[in-house]
């Protein structure tokens, strides 16, 4: 990101987190950062990939089945 | 769609042997591009996309063939993502902002180059068959994506606005308002109290109505000059009186032939309206591309 200004950095880092983190996920986490005072973000994070096990059998649902099974959707 | 098993070619600065058992590799999706006689060497050289994913630092951000689209991809190590690693990262918000920025350090790289479907941090595929299987289920709907968002960028834009301002203002502004307020004159004290009141909360509302016109204003007039736009949900931060509440979060995609005067209409809201805005961008299309995983 080029010419922010200083005071914006917090946000942008929200705007960041916003964008990287699937909010929509329901999972393990549900955590809530405080950044710089500026604002709440409330993100519902799952852990994303609950486990390597969970990961290898959806992928190999993908694999064989098909139809995509997603790890951030289930 | 394409037939599987084709072009299972794979572009990598420095191939590397497929050396471990399985299960203990995976892919870590960055996005979906199409495909590019671009090695990514450059890309790789750059320290920035070796920092804060849990990773194999040999390994490299490849572009995986699936046809006419292509996965951008690293080989990581599935033991970094287990429960315990994951949950320990996600828990401390510097190794939260580490890992979003090196995600994201990836993805701007390739959005410089060329149009990409960005996606969210965490997906991680066991194999390439699987990462190909959910790619290939949205192949024509991730073409056409790619093509919307040819020449875009996508931007966040904050409007912050002081609600007590904007009530005095208003207040100002409604000359009975403001006699009932500050001389009830020769009605009882009673009766003066309730008018007050009722004064009161009509201001109240009145506010509350600048406020969502300012929003819906400050939207409609960036809208206008985007390919995109999306209000996201505001912020829903503890607000002290007399401080800035944020009225509008909204993500644009804009062209970048087009951003001058986007950027010059958040100016022109800031000064009009005597309000706060902060702007982040450019980001690659996080907001306006769907993966193989993100609906549909």
């Amino acid at each position: 990101m080029y010419d922010m200004p200083v005071e914006v950095r917090d946000v942008t880092l929200a705007d960041l987190l916003d964008r990287v983190f699937d909010q929509g996920v329901v999972l393990a986490g549900d955590i809530t950062i405080s950044v710089a005072d500026v604002d709440l973000i409330s993100l519902r994070l799952a852990v994303l990939l609950a486990s390597v096990e969970r990961v290898a059998e959806l992928g190999m649902q993908a694999a064989t089945s098909g139809p995509n099974h997603e790890l951030t959707s289930q | 769609m394409i037939a599987v098993g084709e072009r299972e070619r794979m572009r990598t600065v420095s191939p590397s042997p497929v050396r471990a058992r399985p299960g203990e590799w995976g892919w870590y999706l960055y996005g979906i591009t199409r495909p590019s006689r671009d090695d990514l060497t450059e890309l790789n050289a750059s320290d920035a996309l070796n920092a804060g994913l849990p990773l194999d630092e040999h390994e490299p951000v490849r572009l995986l063939d699936c046809g006419d689209l292509a996965a951008v991809v690293r080989r990581i190590s599935l033991a970094e993502f287990s429960d315990e690693a994951l949950e320990r990262r996600l828990r401390d918000l510097d190794a939260l902002a580490e890992l979003a920025g090196h995600h994201n350090a990836v993805i701007a790289a390739v959005h410089q180059r060329q149009t990409i479907l960005p996606a969210k941090f965490g997906h991680v595929y066991p194999n390439s068959a699987a990462l190909r299987a959910a790619i290939r289920s949205r192949h024509d709907a991730s073409l056409a994506q790619l093509e919307q968002l040819d020449g875009c960028d996508e931007w966040a834009v904050h409007v912050y606005a002081d609600p007590d301002a904007i009530r005095a203002r208003l207040a100002a502004e409604r000359p009975t308002v403001g006699d009932a307020r500050s001389s009830p004159g020769s009605t009882s004290p009673g009766r003066a109290y309730l008018l007050q009141r009722k004064l009161a909360t009509q201001l109240d509302a009145m506010s509350e109505q600048a406020l969502s016109d300012l929003a819906r204003g400050s939207f409609d007039r960036l809208a206008d000059l985007s390919v995109l736009a999306e209000v996201s949900p505001a912020g829903r931060s503890r607000r002290e009186p007399g401080t800035p509440r944020e009225v509008l979060r909204a993500t644009f995609l804009v062209s970048r032939a087009a951003i001058d005067p986007f950027l010059a209409a958040i100016g022109d809201i800031e000064q009009q309206n005597g309000v706060r805005c902060t702007t982040s961008g450019p980001w690659p299309p996080y907001s306006f591309a769907a993966l193989p995983s993100e609906g549909a």
